[in-house]
């Protein structure tokens, strides 16, 4: 029993250590060159990527929601969801990146009475980026690009479930368009971005219900920094609104990027803070991803 | 104009171009006789940093990219095994450039060949420089032979790396052409 405790702790401290490790600087090496993309957004080429693919692995929880007067509500069921995703990207000139985003996804709800599992193909996304100014090129303005993309009702839509518990809904059912500016600047070794979205659900009648026409907004800060290992770090804070609707919900996260060769490994996690206020007629979720991206230079 | 007109400029335009494709770009004799503050001693040309050796590399410079202190150890090697045909040069052309920074970072990285402080990017914007680690090969009479990274390796030094740069001057010093004569850089952006 001793030698078995005592082998655990020189496993546990043989993980700290490689932990340690990997954040001190080694002589040879250095941080990740440019690293704004590694660790912040998925699926982004970085300065001198020219095409990339990947695949994502996602779960996500809810662990309650926000009612119609912002206080927080906990959930009394199991409400998990898988998404597994392929990802590609491709630069068109220097500044343009084109990328597609396809998800698989898997819904899986436990009540006290009843329980369900389905899922298909999500909504797949397609999603353009524009660097007017990268970051760096400029010791006064920071970069800045524009976003636009559109999300297509590839998924299957809630109205169109019929399980009891709405397992079998992928996607929004409608399409969903947005675009947008980024600004982001390095600073040394660490690098802020702040991104600004309008989205607007494209309006669409189903089993005689209108649905969609509304805009909404998403703005995010994210504030990262590469570490002498090479590993890249970033918190990020996201609000996500549509006026119209009342909605509107508060995200917290962390993920974390690292460069191998050709390959690229990130990973994170986020939370919906469950405090009353920060959120409004939507679902409060905790969730981590995983992701494996193959890049061409 | 008539528009038969300019639709014989823009086809003799077209047609005359190619010609020009492959003349290689070469700096001017003012730049490469113009001094600029220097890591070694207080003003220094390209042409004093070259001498009587055959072939000048610049090396474009940046005191805070990461990926130009992974390259300095080649950097630096390729400087010592080549220095008695090849004289080396780094070129800081950010705009925070300045003669103290040139100095220290001489010193810290132990380079072997000068620091030039060109704030105002004018041998970058001669030589087309937009990203640390960019270095360009220059011939006796100026005319840029190669112009591109160090290698093909971004910040990991990894043991396969294309060498590019020293590929370049071994081709050069035996009288041929380096192939390839344009290469990818990584690097960070020279802060403008």
């Amino acid at each position: 029993m001793s030698r078995c405790r005592s082998n655990e702790h020189r496993r546990s401290l043989g993980l700290l250590a490689g932990l340690v490790l990997a954040l001190l600087p080694e002589p040879g090496r250095a941080q990740a060159c440019c690293a704004g993309a590694i660790a912040g957004q998925l699926g982004r080429l970085a300065l001198h990527e020219e095409a990339l693919v990947g695949l994502t692995l996602r779960a996500e929880r809810t662990l309650g929601s926000f009612g119609d007067d912002g206080a927080y509500r906990p959930y009394g069921s199991e409400a998990l969801l898988f998404e597994e995703s392929l990802f590609g990207n491709v630069r068109l000139g220097e500044r343009v990146q084109a990328s597609a985003f396809v998800p698989l996804v898997q819904n899986h709800v436990r009540t006290r009475r009843e329980w369900g599992f389905g899922g298909g193909l999500g909504d797949v996304q397609l999603s353009a980026r524009y660097d007017f100014l990268f970051a760096g090129e400029s010791v006064r303005i920071p970069g800045i690009a524009v976003l636009a993309g559109l999300g297509l009702p590839t998924g299957r839509a809630p109205e169109e479930t019929t399980h009891p518990l709405g397992v079998e809904a992928t996607g929004r059912g409608g399409v969903r368009a947005w675009g947008g500016l980024a600004i982001e600047q390095g600073f040394g070794p660490a690098f802020a971005q702040l991104q600004a979205l309008l989205l607007h659900d494209v309006r669409r009648s189903a089993d005689g219900r209108e649905y969609g026409g509304r805009w909404g907004y998403d703005a995010s800060l994210l504030l990262g920094a590469s570490l002498p290992s090479e590993l890249t770090l970033a918190l990020v804070a996201r609000l996500e609104a549509q006026p119209e609707g009342a909605r509107h919900l508060w995200r917290l996260g962390m993920s974390g990027g690292y460069p191998l060769r050709s390959w690229r490994l990130q990973a994170g996690f986020f939370l919906d803070p469950p405090f009353d206020g920060l959120g409004r007629n939507e679902n409060v979720r905790l969730g981590i991803h995983l992701a494996v991206t193959r890049t061409w230079t | 104009m008539r528009p038969t007109d300019f639709a014989c400029v823009v086809l003799f335009v077209l047609l005359v171009l190619p010609l020009f494709a492959g003349a290689e770009p070469a700096l001017s004799p003012d730049l490469l006789e113009r001094p600029f503050p220097s890591s070694d001693s207080p003003s220094l040309s390209l042409a004093d940093v070259r001498r009587d050796r055959e072939l000048l590399v610049v090396t474009f410079f940046s005191a805070s990219c990461p990926c130009q202190r992974a390259h300095d150890p080649r950097l630096i090697d390729l400087a010592k095994a080549f220095g008695d045909r090849v004289a080396f040069v780094a070129v800081d052309a950010a705009a925070t450039a300045s003669l103290e920074i040139a100095r220290r970072e001489k010193e810290r990285r132990n380079y072997p060949f000068p620091i030039l402080v060109d704030p105002e990017g004018v041998l970058a914007d001669a030589l087309d420089a937009r990203f640390a680690t960019y270095s360009v090969v220059l011939d006796t009479a100026g005319r840029v032979r190669y112009a591109g990274g160090i290698d093909d390796d971004r910040n990991r030094l990894r043991p396969d790396a294309r060498l590019h740069l020293r590929d370049a001057l071994l081709a050069l010093l035996a009288g041929k052409d380096p192939d390839p004569a344009r290469t990818k850089v990584f690097g960070c952006f020279l802060r403008r």
